[in-house]
């Protein structure tokens, strides 16, 4: 790798050296009376990787959007070197040499990789047939090392393929600014080391200005040449070259001081609860594993590994190809919602809004959501358990009047009211902010203390290293051998790549 | 997704959510239908008629009179029910468009078995046929059922396709098995000991006192037992119903059977209370109507009937203007489908403006 | 559903190539305004949008393109004013469904249900609908000398009327352009994933709005196509079901052009066939006959519905995420 170490160093990042890329100047957003971004200056610079960092909900986001154009600020303004910059949509963001991959990928699953490439150019090379597309294609790749077949379809490529085709479909604009909206959300350890190390390339070889978005300090130090702390739609500390900045001190700006640590006193493990036997479902090939009283077993891994197979099979939504599932010495396998619930399994989905939330329905008939008798009767408990969750919103107002982190707050009440003897929780503080996260994984830890048991399912390592009796990983269908405390976060991370 | 988390929600300016909502759903139909009627103006005029008059002739005929009181609760009988099951369904978000094959066969599966049955008294023979009428729609309903539930078939389009068969199969029938061998026309024997007592000042058959025991039973299990709950989660977020409530194919399923037995009851209604017999004009259009009077009705039983009153006083009306100066019956049924257009863009309208409202009382919520 | 003059047959007619050759031809010209309306809801339907209003575009095409060939006389003037009012009507459909959001089914439901109401009003107002309607201009028949003589094939192929060479040529033209061109990647996109089309710069709605357009005017060509190139005069409801028809062979031909087409003249074959064996004195009724193209098109859902082929987000409206 031919990056350049004096930049990494922050020896030599004197902010004088690099042209000015990109300017902002006080901008803000404001969502009715929320405050997405307030007041943030920043300059983004030719030659170096800025970093921004910050939890979610922090701001990075809406900052990433109107840098990019899906978004304009409520005030402020931004400047492309002397000129006034202000994209309405992508297309005009891209036309001044601006190009973002989103954490979330713009790429049509159906098509080929070519044509996915076509899709985002400008109007004048829409004459370029898919050949062309697909040998431009391998070209970009060959100068990244990467190698993707155009002709393949979105939709059989890997997570991590796919990151790299969102990225050279940017670089097909020839951007001079390059913004990466948490690039590595989805990656294992190692595929983000190389992705970082081919962005390191791409800014010493061409001098790109590029913006990282992050919320993993790791990337920050090993990629990053100055870095910027976002908390709350605030700048907590101005962009500054990462050599200067000290771990722990950064780590305590992004995350700030509300968020409680969390508390656990490890109980005594107990008899089994659920023992699952040689389960096969459609992309899960093979999983064995029990869980006892008062256990939380992590399952580690990144997504598309199986993992919502998985959790489907165990709530009876995938018949079971093959194998068993006991709960109690009953048998689970493809069995009715009710009688799964009745047998006190409770599920908090990965996909709350599809599994767990009917959205136009009061909040308070979504606390009944499984739990309804014949005849429906007004639920005197309601008002009290959206309270001791202190879930902000109306008991009579929709549940799509609430917040991610309400609702899921909302969906943990319920799941937890009746006494379940077992939780699947599967990815269960995605998305949420840092009070909100914090707060359901102590709830989560309270009720193992108290001789539940709780199937933890996450992509995110550092979560499970938290929480976890002991991890799993889950990998191409199958899950690996159990792993004991004191975790080795280097090993598991590499089993999570497929490495073990 | 980034959330951010906003002070408590703000108290709510002015009226209530819930007020707000049930204003909004009154609210959005009657203005649909004055919308539309007024569009009927513009082409009763083109048609050559002064619009005043002829809405006058009609209004009065279905209102004023008392055989257009008859006439109008008579119709609505057929259409109240269908449309109940149906508007169950909708709230369920099951589509069935096919309540005129299912209402056919009921009609054809009674006289079938009651034609042959024939000295049995009326207070046998009623029950049974409603049983007939019923099982024979359920029947029909739950092969699109089948089909949704097994291959994922869309049942908008199935339980359309079932109504092109029914009706073949209905004019088979009363040309040939349950032919009349009296008569010279295509059609069955008269019902017989089964005809509908009539009662009432208005002469109406019992068959309209179902309806007022369906429209409140219905409203009721919507709104207090766990199977109305179901019908309104299905509807508003089908996926949640199947990880913690029932299987996949329990809803639609259910929902078509009901749909299907409702349109069947009044296909057996229709025939021993209306039209003594089974012909090829058996099913009159009442399966397609039903759909709208569910849709103007918000897919509420107790909506349902006052849409079901509104729009037969209105096809009654159109009738008599007919009869008096030739305004073909199509300008009002024409005028009846443009309400269903309205009305779904009222809603479309309505929800984005409560969305914007209610987004501007709480909080953000970014993807 | 067919309104061919056939001429009565006997038992032993079924085995000879005559008999054959006619349902063939009977079949092409029963499966050309079915396959033309089929694949324009293809277009629609990729895009995102289902058009269950196709039933009422397809009639109001065919009470356009009727009106207007009548007053005009000419055939070629019923085709255009079919297309226009198809993309009038569509239009329409497409501003309540795309930009206004209405549910899907119940604007495609009230509008087919509005177009057989007014188009059997204005059908009455203007012709009569009484039960010898007056008759559109034919148009001319075009026999190329040789190649019609081609057993089995040849009539079917060679001697159709000119409106029906019209629309096989559409229909060629529309799926050789959409496997090459650079707008099939949009409409899919947008269709498929339509915040990907949307971070493309595409405009999701205003492309759903084009092909909903587009697909409606192919809908109201092919009611045109129906009455001015094969029955000759307007009824009420004179479509008896074949947009629905039309709606299934899109799902049953997995929104391809190639599968759709195949899937229209089978169903054409089959609808000429059992036409003619309703003049058969056969043991079937011949109501049986009458229905059974719907059974068919009922068991031939059962093959496509469940195939991952359906455009992703189909009926559901596209809202940029940080609008209302």
């Amino acid at each position: 790798m031919d990056s350049s170490p004096r930049l990494r160093s922050g020896a030599v990042t004197d902010a004088s050296e690099h042209r000015v890329a990109l300017r902002v100047r006080g901008v803000s957003r404001s969502f009715a009376d929320v405050r997405a971004l307030a007041d943030v200056d920043l300059d983004i610079r030719y030659g170096e990787v800025l970093a921004v960092l910050g939890e979610n909900g922090a701001g990075k986001t809406t900052l990433m959007r109107i840098l990019s154009g899906l978004d304009q600020p409520t005030s402020g303004e931004l400047y492309r070197g002397e000129e006034r910059y202000a994209p309405r949509a992508p297309r005009e963001a891209v036309e001044h040499g601006v190009a973002l991959v989103q954490q979330h990928f713009a790429l049509v699953p159906t098509m080929t990789a070519a044509e996915n490439l076509l899709l985002f150019r400008a109007q004048r090379d829409r004459r370029t047939s898919r050949e062309q597309a697909a040998r431009d294609l391998r070209t970009l790749g060959a100068d990244l090392g990467f190698d993707i077949d155009p002709g393949a379809r979105v939709g059989d490529l890997s997570v991590g393929e796919r990151q790299r085709l969102e990225l050279l479909r940017a670089l097909d604009a020839d951007p001079e600014v390059l913004l990466l909206d948490e690039p590595t959300a989805v990656l294992t350890d190692a595929e983000a080391d190389s992705l970082l190390e081919v962005i390191r390339r791409l800014v010493a070889d061409s001098g790109r200005a590029v913006v990282l978005i992050t919320h993993r300090l790791r990337e920050v130090v090993t990629g990053a040449d100055r870095v910027m702390v976002l908390r709350n739609g605030e700048v907590v500390s101005p962009a500054a070259a990462v050599g200067e900045r000290d771990a722990d001190q950064l780590a305590h700006e992004m995350v700030g001081a509300e968020v409680p640590a969390i508390a656990r006193h490890n109980a005594a493990r107990g008899e089994v609860l659920v023992s699952v036997d040689g389960l096969a479902a459609s992309r899960l090939r093979h999983a064995d594993f029990q869980v006892h009283r008062g256990e939380i077993l992590g399952i580690a891994g990144v997504d598309g590994n199986g993992q919502v197979a998985l959790e489907s099979a165990m709530v009876g939504l995938l018949r079971p190809e093959q194998g068993r599932i006991v709960v109690h010495g009953k048998e689970l396998g493809g069995v009715r919602p009710r009688e799964r619930i009745a047998d006190g399994v409770a599920y908090i989905p990965s996909d709350r809004h599809e599994r767990a939330v009917v959205g136009p329905m009061r909040c308070d008939e979504n606390l009944l959501l499984g739990r309804t008798r014949r005849r429906l009767r007004p639920d005197p408990g309601a008002a009290e358990v959206m309270a001791a969750w202190s879930v902000k919103g109306e008991l009579d107002h929709p549940a799509d009047s609430l917040s991610g982190g309400n609702a899921q707050k909302l969906v943990c009440a319920r799941e937890l009211r009746d006494d379940p003897r077992l939780v699947l929780a599967c990815q269960p503080t995605r998305g949420l902010d840092p009070g909100a996260a914090g707060q359901l994984r102590q709830a989560l830890l309270d009720f193992a203390d108290a001789g539940g048991g709780v199937v933890w399912m996450s992509a995110d390592l550092d979560e499970l290293l938290e929480v976890a009796d002991r991890i799993r990983v889950m990998f191409h269908g199958r899950l690996g051998e159990a792993i004991e405390p004191p975790f080795d976060r280097g090993s598991i991370g590499l089993a999570m790549a497929g490495v073990s | 997704m980034t959330t951010i988390d906003a002070r408590p929600a703000t108290p709510t300016r002015g009226l209530s959510h819930a007020t707000r909502a049930r204003i909004t759903t009154v609210l959005t139909p009657v203005a649909s239908v004055m919308a539309a009627l007024l569009v009927g103006a513009v082409l009763i005029a083109f048609a050559g008629e002064n619009p005043v008059d002829i809405y006058r002739t009609m209004f009065s005929e279905a209102l004023f009179t008392r055989s257009g009181w008859r006439e109008t609760l008579l119709q609505a009988t057929p259409l109240a029910l269908i449309a109940v099951g149906l508007g169950l369904g909708f709230r369920a978000g099951v589509w069935n468009i096919g309540a005129e094959g299912q209402l056919i066969v009921g009609a054809v599966l009674s006289i079938a078995v009651i034609g042959s049955v024939n000295d049995a008294p009326g207070i046998v023979l009623i029950p049974l046929g409603l049983v007939l009428g019923a099982v024979g729609g359920a029947l029909w309903a739950s092969i699109a059922g089948y089909l949704a539930v097994r291959h994922g078939v869309n049942t908008v389009i199935s339980t359309l396709l079932l109504v092109f068969i029914a009706e073949p199969l209905l004019n088979w029938a009363v040309r040939s098995p349950l032919k009349d061998p009296e008569s010279f026309l295509p059609q069955s024997r008269v019902i017989g000991n089964a005809t509908l007592p009539q009662m009432g000042f208005l002469d109406l058959h019992i068959g309209f006192l179902l309806v007022l025991i369906v429209v409140p039973v219905a409203s009721y299990v919507l709104r207090r037992t766990r199977f109305g709950f179901l019908i309104r989660a299905h509807g508003g977020n089908r996926f949640a119903v199947y990880a913690n409530e029932t299987r996949e194919s329990v809803m639609p399923m259910a929902m078509l059977v009901l749909g299907g037995s409702l349109a069947g009851i009044a296909g057996f209604i229709q025939l021993a209370g209306v039209q003594t017999r089974v012909g090829s004009g058996t099913a009159a259009g009442f399966g397609f109507t039903a759909i709208i009077v569910a849709i103007l009705g918000r897919n509420d039983p107790v909506g349902v009937l006052i849409a079901a009153v509104a729009l037969s006083a209105m096809l009654v009306g159109a009738e008599a203007a007919q009869r008096d100066s030739g305004l073909p019956v199509a300008l009002v049924q024409s005028v009846q489908a443009l309400v269903v257009i309205f009305v779904a863009a009222g809603d479309a309208v309505a929800s984005r403006v409560s969305a914007r409202r209610a987004r501007r009382r709480s909080r953000a919520v970014l993807p | 559903m067919s309104f061919d003059p056939v001429p009565v047959l006997a038992q032993s007619d079924i085995v000879t190539l005559t008999f054959w050759t006619a349902v063939l031809a009977s079949g092409m010209r029963l499966a050309v305004s079915t396959g033309v309306a089929a694949i324009g809801e293809m277009i629609t339907e990729r895009s995102g949008v289902l058009n269950l209003g196709l039933e009422g575009v397809m009639l109001a095409g065919g009470f356009a393109g009727f009106a207007a060939s009548f007053e005009s006389g000419s055939p070629w003037v019923g085709l255009l004013a079919g297309l226009l009012a198809g993309a009038f009507v569509g239009a329409g459909f497409a501003l309540l469904v795309v930009y206004l959001r209405v549910d899907q089914v119940v604007a495609g439901l009230g509008l087919t249900l509005f177009a057989i109401a007014f188009t059997s009003f204005l059908n009455r107002e203007i012709y009569g609908g009484g039960t010898s309607p007056p008759r559109a201009p034919k148009p001319g028949v075009v026999e190329i000398p040789v190649l019609k003589e081609i057993p089995l094939l040849g009539e079917s192929l060679f001697s159709q009327n000119v409106v029906a060479y019209v629309a096989i040529g559409v229909v060629v033209v529309i799926a050789v352009a959409l496997r090459r061109s650079y707008w099939t990647i949009v409409i899919d996109a947008v269709g498929e994933t339509p915040s990907a089309a949307d971070a493309a710069g595409h405009s999701v709605r205003l492309v759903r709005f084009a092909a909903t357009v587009i697909g409606s005017a192919l809908g109201g060509l092919a009611g045109a196509l129906l009455i001015v190139g094969q029955l000759g005069f307007f009824n009420s409801n004179i479509t008896a079901g074949r947009g629905w028809i039309a709606l299934a062979l899109v799902i049953f031909g997995r929104w391809r052009p190639g599968l759709i087409v195949a899937g229209a003249l089978l169903f054409g074959v089959l609808d000429a066939l059992q036409f003619r064996f309703q003049t058969l004195d056969s043991a079937v009724p011949f109501e049986f006959l009458i229905a059974l193209p719907f059974v068919v098109t009922l068991l031939a859902l059962t093959i496509g519905s469940r195939s991952a082929a359906a455009p992703s987000a189909l009926t559901i409206p596209f809202v940029r995420a940080t609008e209302d």
